[in-house]
C-alpha cells in the first residue's frame, strides 16, 4: 500500500468486492420474493449501481486518504 | 446432460443452496473484517497477528475461505457451461478454475493455521 500502483490494485479489488457484495445482497433479497416485478426489479438494479458506486468512492477515500 | 459430469454436487438445487449459504457466510465475514479494520485505527502488524491468533477468528476465516472456493467453483462452472460451447475449451477452463481454487484453499489453510 506504499506505492501508487499498489493502492490502485487495492482499490480495484475492494471495488469488485463492494459491487459483488451489493449485487449479491440484491439476489438474496429477490430469493425472499421481494423485487421480482419488472418495475421493482429495475429499481433494485439501479439501487445496486448507486449503492456500489458510493461504496467504491468510499473505498477510494479509504485507500488514498 | 454431458456437462453435468463435471459438477461436484450433481444437483442444481444443491448448487443453489450452497451458493446462498456461502454468500451469507462471506457477506458476514466481509462486514466482520472491514468493521475490525475500521474500528482499529493505527492497526499494526502485531495487533493483526494477535487478532488472527484467536481460534474463533481462524475458524471464521477458514469457513469464509472454503465459502469463497465453493462459491467461485459453482459460479465459474455455471458461466462455463452457459458460454463455452467447445467441450475441450470448457473442460480446460474448469480444470484451470479447479486448480486455482485448490491452490487458494491449501495455501490459505497454510496461512491461517501455519501448519
Amino acid at each position: 500500500m506504499t506505492t501508487g500502483f499498489g493502492s490502485f490494485i487495492t482499490w480495484g479489488l475492494l471495488s469488485a468486492l463492494a459491487y459483488h457484495f451489493v449485487a449479491g445482497i440484491k439476489h438474496l433479497v429477490m430469493d425472499l420474493g421481494i423485487g421480482e416485478e419488472l418495475k421493482s426489479a429495475q429499481i433494485a438494479a439501479s439501487l445496486v449501481v448507486i449503492i456500489s458506486g458510493v461504496l467504491i468512492v468510499l473505498a477510494g477515500v479509504w485507500v488514498w486518504a | 446432460m454431458g456437462v453435468s459430469i463435471t459438477n461436484f454436487s450433481r444437483s442444481g438445487l444443491s448448487d443453489w443452496l450452497i451458493q446462498r449459504f456461502t454468500a451469507v457466510v462471506m457477506a458476514l465475514y466481509t462486514v466482520f473484517i472491514v468493521g475490525y479494520i475500521l474500528s482499529t485505527p493505527g492497526l499494526d502488524y502485531s495487533q493483526w497477528k494477535e487478532f488472527f491468533e484467536c481460534t474463533g477468528v481462524r475458524i471464521f476465516t477458514l469457513l469464509a475461505l472454503i465459502s469463497v472456493v465453493a462459491h467461485a467453483w459453482i459460479g465459474m462452472w455455471i458461466i462455463s457451461t452457459d458460454y463455452i460451447k467447445p467441450a475441450v475449451l470448457r473442460f480446460a477452463f474448469q480444470a484451470t478454475c479447479f486448480l486455482t481454487m485448490f491452490v487458494f484453499l491449501v495455501w490459505g489453510i497454510d496461512i491461517i493455521w501455519g501448519l
